[in-house]
């Protein structure tokens, strides 16, 4: 039978080792890799297409949450954190694991066969990871910095470096200084998370930095659009505009 | 009653003040302009002066049982008219009464008919006057205990805040520790060795202390070594730190556990955050009455870190402007890669 391929990714030494030396006494499991911060995680993820990973959520660079989001088709996951900051409960509810450090062998076991069970069944679990990841949205605060993927390289963006954010069908397309990056997100999620002090939703398929706003040009009765230093030009819905007037008041 | 609550006797006291005076007033007008004979001036201007004394008694308990936070003003009038009426006439004719009594010289009587009218107005007027005054006294007595429990809570709220600022053993370090020493018992038994003792001491250090007590310099020190000992068990290289230290500061007195929440800010926005080795740096000397502490850590300059600005400073910041009264005891320099905070303690001279 087939190994089981495994990565550990986690920034410290220490909780490697072990999980290492856990993992090591189950004669199915492979390690094929162990990764030291989220971005030689998304890449060795993405190259090696283990079949389970051991991921750790905070961690230099970008968190494990963030490194799921640049993973189109994520495999079996068991989160591993020191301390249970946010809905743990529906971490619990889910087939897939979450270990909090630091964790005696038979817990591992029991993750591993929860894992083994996901694995051999061949249903993905992108469907609870996108639950977990909600979970952990809701219990987010303002964001500092929006991490997205352009081609093979990993971006962060700072979220005071955005001009504004567009929907476009299911992503949002996020305008900055450094170009123009798609993330797959939703307006409400970025409405409710981006500084109300600074972005403004101003349209249904619209977010402005405000910092960035330049000028508020009238059309007709009742349309208007919002130039951005940057040069550009943003339809105002009616509500948007009420907004907008009630945050420069 | 003055027993009881000794506070009310300096107005059951002033009450005799102004029947005293009314007594020698009326003794005199009786003597001088009326041309009576001393011995009715006398009789008559101290047994009413005396029961004037007694009836203003009275009045304190009527004041007292209405009080105009509970009772509308109408109510308030109509209780006071109806208690200066009865008193007025109850001292009138009693005063009368015990007055004509000791003195039996026939025209007395006449003259105290001739006065009814200004007398039980003089009653009237002395009972509004000490009603005012007894009013005024509650006033401000009230006024007084309310402003020294505002005091009294104001200084409670000021240690739960301290309370609350005073860095609390963050939990992610801690099992984050126990976790690197579940590992190192399995790796090396030494080293775990190693850092559960210094986990135990500084644990032991951060449970102990009392809020608002003050310690040296060189005991927040050594407490903040052995914060570093630990993360430096757990990030290796990662991190590095040196300390440069003034031995003329180290017996200064200093808030304790204030350090460490500088040293946590460092590590948590330097070390966690970079995947280069980061620099974590005390420097303490002596400013005049001043001991100034700079940390400092080096950076990663591209890192965004994941959430905002830390709590950490901000409560240093507080801390330092309850417990010195001064706001501008810390600076924060960034730049150049290099993350630093100073901070300006006030330790005169003299206490070394």
């Amino acid at each position: 039978m087939e190994k089981i391929k495994v990565i550990i990714v986690d920034d410290e030494q220490l909780a490697r080792d072990l999980l290492r030396s856990y993992l090591s006494r189950d004669p199915r499991l492979e390690i094929i890799a162990e990764c030291g911060n989220g971005f030689e995680g998304v890449l060795a993820i993405q190259e090696q297409k283990p079949d389970l990973v051991f991921l750790d959520i905070q961690m230099p660079k970008i968190t494990g949450f963030e490194m799921l989001e640049l993973l189109p088709d994520p495999p079996v996951i068991v989160f591993s954190t020191a301390y249970e900051e946010f809905a743990i409960r529906a971490f619990e509810a889910n087939a897939v694991d979450y270990l909090l450090k630091p964790y005696p062998l038979e817990r591992v076991q029991v993750a591993v066969e929860k894992a083994m069970k996901r694995i051999q069944s061949g249903t993905g679990s992108k469907e609870e990871l996108e639950q977990l990841t909600q979970a952990h949205d809701e219990t987010t605060g303002l964001l500092t910095r929006i991490v997205v993927k352009s081609g093979s390289k990993i971006r962060i963006i700072p979220v005071e470096t955005i001009d504004y954010l567009e929907s476009e069908d299911d992503f949002v397309m996020i305008y900055c200084k450094e170009g123009h990056f798609l993330k797959q997100k939703t307006m409400k999620f970025f409405e409710a998370h981006l500084d109300p002090k600074k972005f403004i939703r101003i349209h249904r398929s619209c977010i402005v930095n405000t910092t960035q706003l330049a000028e508020i040009q009238q059309y007709g009765k009742e349309s208007w659009m919002l130039l951005t230093k940057q040069g550009a030009k943003l339809k105002i819905s009616k509500s948007g505009y009420v907004a907008l007037k009630e945050f420069l008041a | 009653m003055e027993q009881r609550n000794p506070s009310n006797r300096f107005p059951l006291l002033a009450n005799w003040v102004i029947p005293i005076i009314l007594a020698i007033l009326q003794t005199s007008y009786d003597r001088f302009i009326e041309i009576l004979p001393w011995g009715i001036s006398t009789v008559d201007g101290m047994v009413f002066g005396f029961l004037l004394g007694a009836f203003g008694l009275a009045i304190w308990f009527v004041v007292r049982y209405n009080s105009p936070d509970e009772k509308s003003f109408v109510m308030l009038f109509a209780s006071h008219f109806a208690a200066a009426t009865t008193l007025s006439f109850a001292w009138f004719y009693s005063a009368s009464f015990v007055a004509k009594s000791i003195q039996s010289a026939p025209e007395y009587p006449l003259f105290l008919d001739k006065n009814t009218t200004s007398r039980i107005m003089l009653g009237f007027f002395f009972y509004f006057l000490l009603a005012a005054f007894f009013y005024l006294y509650i006033y401000y007595k009230s006024n007084r205990e309310k402003l020294k429990r505002e005091k009294v809570l104001q200084t409670q709220l000021r240690e739960a805040v301290l309370r609350a600022l005073k860095s609390q053993i963050n939990p992610h370090f801690l099992f984050n520790s126990l976790n690197s020493i579940a590992s190192l018992t399995m790796t090396n038994p030494e080293k775990a060795h190693e850092m559960v003792i210094a986990l135990s001491d500084f644990m032991r250090y951060s449970l102990r202390k009392q809020h608002n007590e003050l310690v040296t310099l060189e005991e927040e020190i050594s407490h903040v070594r052995l914060y570093l000992q630990i993360e430096k068990i757990r990030f290796g290289n990662k991190m590095a730190f040196s300390f440069e230290t003034d031995p003329e500061c180290l017996a200064c007195k200093i808030p304790t556990l204030l350090l460490q929440p500088l040293f946590e800010n460092a590590v948590k926005y330097g070390v966690y955050e970079a995947s280069e080795t980061v620099e974590i740096r005390l420097r303490s000397f002596r400013q005049d009455d001043h001991v100034l502490l700079t940390v400092s850590n080096t950076y990663d300059p591209e890192a965004v870190p994941a959430k905002g600005e830390g709590i950490g400073l901000k409560n240093v910041k507080e801390r330092l402007r309850l417990v010195y009264n001064s706001n501008n005891l810390m600076e924060i320099h960034d730049k150049e890669g290099r993350f630093e905070v100073r901070i300006f303690l006030p330790c005169p001279k003299t206490e070394n």
